[in-house]
């Protein structure tokens, strides 16, 4: 019993007890934050790009420390949701792929932000 | 629900609330670390420190009248072992050498290495060895604490390791020979071999 609702807090975080005032400006469908945001990967993905507007492919593996197929997979669904671009150019003969958070990427991981802190104050607040 | 499980209502809202705590925290963390330069050679600063202590070795045993044409030979050798160790680093972990977190980091170093470059031509005439030799250490160790904000967390101490040496060498101008060695020897080999432990050769 108790493995299942760990298990079942960990697919789905943000169907919890309903957070207050912040969670309320948190309007992302908790189906989209839970797949797209709440994996650490696609977290990282986001948090890096919030804090640098391009990072390379290997930038962003070397910050994630992460295998080159796992960062692709994650990377693909972030671009697929339309959370980052992705450009590949070239540098000299070198092929470098770039990243960058768009603005429905940063909106979502503001919200994502806002809705973890409305969980801490929530149980704070009691 | 068993009997053993009555508080799984208040400790599922504790639970989340450590998540909700980790996951920002993760954010933070993984901000941060954006544009750190992680490919600093442990085993680079250990050769570098040796190449050091031959040189503190020939400039004060062997060639105290070339002390300046010494040390600057040291400081091209260095150079060279760093980039050499840190490339190989750098391409062992499959990363590019020159990006941006590199970038940052040399614009952050070279600013008081340069300030250094020029007190030593003002002030060789003087032929004053300890208070440019005082002043190579303070500004070297200027240099590794603001470069070193872009790299690993040790490499600041380290800076300040050879900022303290350095305070020594000015205020007591006889200890200045000993704060070389310690300095550019001793400090290196030490912190390159924590380096070299905690985050590779």
């Amino acid at each position: 019993m108790a493995r299942a609702v760990k298990k079942a807090q960990a697919d789905k975080p943000a169907k919890t007890p309903k957070p207050r005032a912040k969670a309320q400006s948190a309007q992302v469908p908790a189906a989209e934050l839970d797949r797209l945001i709440h994996d650490r990967v696609r977290l990282g993905i986001l948090s890096a790009l919030a804090a640098d507007a391009n990072l390379s492919f290997s930038e962003l593996k070397k910050v994630l420390k992460v295998t080159d197929g796992n960062l692709s997979v994650h990377a693909r669904k972030l671009e697929d949701a339309g959370y980052v671009e992705c450009r590949k150019r070239f540098e000299g003969r070198t092929p470098r792929t770039e990243y960058a958070l768009t603005p429905k990427g940063r909106k979502a991981l503001q919200q994502y932000v806002s809705h973890m802190e409305a969980i801490i104050s929530h149980v704070k607040g009691g | 629900m068993t009997d053993d499980e009555p508080s799984t209502p208040t400790a599922e809202p504790t639970m989340l609330h450590e998540r909700a705590a980790d996951n920002l925290r993760y954010i933070r963390e993984t901000m941060e670390s954006t544009g750190r330069f992680t490919e600093l050679s442990g085993l680079g600063y250990v050769l570098i420190g040796l190449s050091a202590v031959l040189a503190w070795l020939a400039a004060v045993r062997f060639a105290q009248e070339a002390w300046l044409s010494v040390w600057m030979f040291e400081f091209a050798v260095a150079t060279a072992i760093g980039l050499w160790f840190t490339a190989r680093k750098a391409v062992g972990a499959g990363v590019t050498l020159w990006d941006r977190s590199a970038r940052k980091l040399l614009l952050a170093f070279s600013p008081p290495m340069a300030a250094g470059g020029l007190f030593t031509v003002v002030l060789y005439p003087t032929g004053d060895v300890a208070l440019i030799q005082g002043i190579w250490l303070s500004l070297y160790g200027v240099s590794v604490i603001t470069g070193g904000l872009f790299s690993v967390g040790i490499v600041p101490v380290m800076g300040l390791g050879f900022m303290a040496a350095g305070a020594v060498a000015l205020l007591w101008p006889a200890t200045t020979g000993w704060m070389m060695l310690l300095g550019f020897g001793g400090l290196h080999g030490l912190f390159g071999v924590l380096i070299w432990r905690r985050y590779g050769g």
